[in-house]
């Protein structure tokens, strides 16, 4: 019988000490709720009238302050440089010539800790997406070849006013710490160019036609930057050339794929004819 | 007016310098005086002074007195203390910001002109430029006339690249607005009372687009460099403060200060509540983050 009484009585203590707590975390939440809203809105004047409003229950988390604009002045210098490269390279005397362009002074690139490393992430950047914009309502009536051969023909025109600059470019994107930005830059340009030219593949061909297509318009590149043919004709007839090629590679790996499969399914059949493992 | 016993009370809680081996203690031959500061210090908010709570208003005056002491050993102390390594902070420092031809630079605390020195070397040597120009300002003029001198048996005596000035760093009055591209601060923002302030002037006077940038005595993370460092600083440096500039107080100072200096996560909070838009981090670390090099820009 005492035993019970006892019982009960911490019980109750214990939970009129989660009461306790608990109400203070409403009137907590409650607080910080109504701050959120004061600051969001700008009413600090009508706080009050939020208290009374509001349910006395918060339990989910407070609303997320609006997240600031980025600020458009770094990449408007980027941009504003990219006219300086073919005086100054890649460099940051390039990004402070942008800088003044715009009116701010030469320290200014130190907003690009990495330099010209930046400005060519930007450069990437900003050539992948005025290729969409150039391609993806052209693309109609093409074959998937002729879709590929267009993005890239398209992409390339859009390095040749750098064209010169463009070997300077490549070096600083294989420095150690730059290599993970440039294989980003590729791959995604790839992805966005088999996306445009309608490609739906879901199995290991997701990945074979992106690295073929990888290796092929790098190639390329590298061969642009040494093509002294007019208008860059051997570039194309180069990327002409590799395009058929890959056509002849894609089915030797179609074929591969097909023998290793059934090599591996006759291989499974025969040792589950032995006994050997549960297949 | 402060009664004799209450000055005298206050020396030894205040003024006493903050000993750590007290064997060492009877080569301390100098202590910092400071009985010509005559304040009711009971209104006062207190702010820091080494590991010292002083009121506000005596701080500048304490700061002050320590430079003075100091000046002319500062160089040779700075050599002894860090083996040489602070030249290195300092032209990484210069080539992070790499001025370009007529850049503007506001060099506050200037003292005895290491970075308006290196600035210039820079723009000279790889700009081939002439038409930078530097304000060296600095509260003391003791610290101030060693700049000045070092730039007269320099190549930049004639010329007019470099200017001096004496100013407070918290109110810049002399200073228009918008009117510098660079505005350096070297291992000064520690020692003055108000770091918002000096802040909040740094980003008036810089021109949209200009670069504030700060060297300054950080936090070492890394525990096993931390106890190596707290050793050398609290044993060492006062030991080689009092050998060669005969000043131990002087330099028990400097490392307390360091110690009681914000981290670099809050300054680099505080650079941009002063309204300096930063990159990343906003910091590097030198040297185990011994030292930290800010920057924020005025976007």
């Amino acid at each position: 019988m005492s035993r019970s009484i006892f019982k009960r009585n911490t019980r109750c203590i214990y939970q009129r000490r989660i009461m306790q707590s608990m109400t203070w975390r409403n009137v907590l939440n409650k607080q910080q709720h109504n701050q959120n809203f004061a600051s969001a809105a700008n009413l600090k004047g009508e706080c009050s009238k939020f208290v009374d409003e509001q349910p006395p229950i918060q339990t989910s988390t407070p609303p997320p302050t609006p997240p600031t604009p980025p600020n458009p002045v770094p990449s408007d210098i980027l941009g504003a440089s990219l006219p300086f490269v073919n005086q100054y390279g890649w460099t940051i005397d390039t990004l402070a010539q942008g800088a003044k362009a715009l009116g701010y002074p030469y320290v200014s690139h130190g907003l690009f800790p990495r330099g010209g490393a930046e400005l060519i992430d930007y450069f990437l950047d900003d050539c992948r997406r005025k290729m969409t914009h150039e391609i993806f309502d052209k693309m109609d009536g093409l074959k998937v070849h002729q879709k590929i051969r267009f993005a890239c023909v398209t992409r390339l025109n859009l390095t040749k006013p750098y064209i010169k600059r463009w070997p300077e470019a490549l070096a600083i994107m294989a420095q150690p710490n730059n290599v993970l930005m440039s294989v980003e830059h590729l791959a995604r340009l790839v992805d966005d160019m088999w996306y445009l030219a309608g490609d739906k593949s879901v199995d290991m061909n997701w990945y074979s036609k992106r690295g073929i297509l990888a290796a092929i318009y790098s190639s390329t590149e590298l061969y642009m930057v040494q093509d002294t043919s007019p208008e860059f004709i051997g570039t194309f007839q180069f990327l002409d050339r590799r395009l058929k090629d890959s056509a002849t590679f894609g089915r030797i790996v179609g074929d591969v794929n097909n023998y290793v499969d059934v090599a591996i399914r006759s291989a499974i059949g025969i040792l589950s004819s032995k006994g050997i493992g549960k297949f | 007016m402060i009664s004799r016993n209450q000055l005298k009370r206050l020396h030894s809680t205040i003024v006493k310098p903050y000993i750590y081996n007290k064997g060492l203690r009877s080569l301390c031959s100098t202590s910092i005086k400071f009985h010509r500061v005559q304040h009711d210090t009971k209104q006062e908010p207190e702010t820091h002074f080494g590991f010292k709570n002083v009121p506000e208003s005596m701080k500048e005056n304490l700061v002050g007195q320590v430079f003075e002491n100091v000046a002319t050993k500062y160089d040779v102390m700075n050599d002894a203390m860090s083996l040489g390594v602070h030249r290195l902070w300092k032209d990484h420092f210069i080539r992070t910001m790499a001025p370009g031809p007529g850049t503007k630079l506001l060099d506050v605390a200037g003292g005895t002109g290491d970075i308006a020195m290196g600035f210039l070397n820079y723009c000279k040597e790889i700009h081939g430029d002439a038409s930078a120009q530097v304000t060296l300002l600095d509260i003391n003029p003791k610290m101030l006339e060693v700049g000045k001198k070092r730039f007269a048996k320099s190549s930049y005596n004639h010329t007019s690249q470099a200017t001096f000035e004496i100013g407070n760093a918290e109110n810049l009055s002399s200073i228009p607005s918008n009117s510098f591209d660079v505005y350096t601060i070297a291992f000064g923002i520690r020692n003055c009372t108000h770091i918002d302030r000096v802040l909040h002037e740094a980003y008036r006077t810089l021109k949209p687009g200009g670069r504030f940038m700060c060297l300054e005595f950080g936090k070492v993370q890394n525990p096993l460099i931390s106890s190596i460092y707290n050793f050398y600083s609290f044993q060492i440096i006062p030991v080689i403060g009092q050998i060669i500039a005969a000043d131990r107080d002087s330099y028990q100072y400097l490392v307390e200060s360091i110690r009681r200096f914000p981290s670099q996560e809050q300054f680099a909070e505080m650079i941009k509540d002063a309204g300096f838009t930063i990159v990343g981090d906003g910091w590097e670390d030198l040297t185990f983050g011994i030292v930290a090099f800010h920057s924020g820009f005025k976007l």
